[in-house]
């Protein structure tokens, strides 16, 4: 793939490629060997762009538990808003 | 507490944050104003050989100052890289595209308002444009607005007129009429500008949409306005502005400016376009206390019972967080 997205717009993408649920620590470990070298790739951040994406309708929430840690985790899949929001991705990254 | 409860708390918890970034938003964005008002007291400003020059030089000014500090602010964190992947995709040209309806048009028709009309119209009609987004949002964005939330958001703009309102003096004034149609173009395009951006922001980071905002603004001013109104003259003005201690009251304006940007557009992406604009006309209240403070305006009852009309519209519209869980209707 030629063009790097802004990382907002590769979440959405990568939700849109996975036919399960995802948490905040699968999608980093995905987008790791693209953006991991970046200030901004941070578990803070990932988490407000999750919390943000889910109150504008881009992602829905899947799944809730609450971990050892006692930790709220969410699991997050695209939504249909969100679906229709991919026609603004770059040709390359348009599935048929 | 079980999971589904603690879900929404913490959803709930994000919708707050919003409302306080929509109220940090007016804060800043009324002291900053009362900063540049400082600025155009002080040479080069005062010598301008036209009426039109020093505002809309000074706007320009503030946005390109103001994009140079989100810059910075995105270079600490990690961000201006982000810069250039969004600007080739079409939310991000959305952005550009919402900057020039904020800047050249909302900003220099606000400026030449207050020139022509003075502060006090050219504030109580641009406040109007929160009302000009809400009933946009509702169209384009399909956001859910209760009838509460209109109230608050028809209470501060009433509140805002309260505020301002003066009788015209037509001897300060020759230019009335033209400062209050340009006054009303600011508010259709501030209002167009929060609905844009909130269509182009689903997908981009309000962060680096306030930097690309910024940049496209000052951009704007640079290559078409200002040549095409002043000339060489614009550019001069600019060149004098750097070299006097006005520079340094300006880069001030342009961080608070900066700062009262990302905040709304954070405001925008957390808890929807209508409600941050609401909030963020809490300006009008703002910069009166801080005019008050700073350069010494007068409290008058008016501005007292305007003040209330704000308070209690803004609160009105964040009254019941629950409802901002979801921002769309289905």
């Amino acid at each position: 793939m030629a063009v790097k997205l802004p990382l907002r717009f590769r979440i959405l993408y990568l939700m849109s490629t996975k036919k399960d649920s995802v948490k905040s620590e699968d999608i980093m470990k995905e987008l790791e060997s693209d953006y991991g070298t970046e200030g901004q790739f941070k578990k803070k951040a990932m988490d407000g762009h999750l919390i943000s994406m889910r109150a504008l309708g881009l992602i829905e929430i899947a799944d809730v538990s609450i971990d050892e840690k006692d930790e709220l985790i969410e699991e997050y899949k695209i939504s249909e808003l969100g679906i229709s929001r991919l026609k603004y991705l770059p040709k390359e990254y348009k599935r048929a | 507490m079980n999971t589904t409860e603690r879900l929404e708390k913490q959803e709930i918890g994000h919708a707050k944050k919003g409302l306080l970034y929509g109220v940090a938003s007016g804060a800043s964005w009324g002291l900053s104003g009362v900063v540049m008002s400082i600025a155009f007291g002080m040479a080069p400003f005062t010598e301008g050989v036209s009426l039109l020059l020093a505002p809309i030089v000074g706007a320009a000014m503030h946005d390109g100052l103001a994009g140079l500090w989100v810059f910075l602010y995105n270079l600490i964190n990690g961000k201006w890289r982000e810069y250039g992947r969004t600007i080739r995709t079409k939310p991000g040209m959305l952005v550009c595209l919402a900057a020039c309806f904020g800047g050249p048009i909302g900003m220099s028709g606000y400026m030449l308002g207050i020139t022509l009309a003075g502060p006090s119209y050219a504030l109580a009609i641009t406040a109007i444009y929160p009302a000009i987004g809400a009933i946009l949002s509702v169209f384009v964005l399909k956001e859910k607005i209760s009838v509460r939330t209109w109230i608050g958001i028809l209470l501060s703009i009433a509140g805002v007129m309260v505020v301002s309102w003066v009788p015209p003096d037509a001897g300060m004034y020759p230019y009335f009429y033209a400062g209050i149609a340009l006054a009303c173009l600011a508010a259709i395009g501030w209002g167009t500008e929060g609905v844009i951006s909130g269509f182009g922001m689903d997908m981009v980071d309000p962060e680096v949409a306030v930097g690309i905002r910024e940049a496209a603004s000052f951009s704007v001013y640079f290559v078409a306005i200002i040549p095409i109104m002043f000339g060489v003259v614009g550019y001069q003005m600019i060149a004098a502005a750097f070299t006097t201690t006005s520079l340094w009251i300006i880069l001030i304006a342009a961080l608070l400016g900066g700062g009262s940007y990302i905040c709304w557009y954070k405001a925008i992406n957390m808890t929807g376009a209508a409600r941050a604009m609401a909030l963020n006309i809490t300006y009008a209240l703002w910069s009166v206390l801080f005019g008050w403070l700073l350069i010494g305006t007068e409290i008058t009852p008016t501005l007292i019972i305007g003040g209330l009309a704000i308070t209690c519209g803004a609160i009105l519209v964040g009254a019941n967080p629950k409802e901002l869980i979801n921002l769309r209707s289905k």
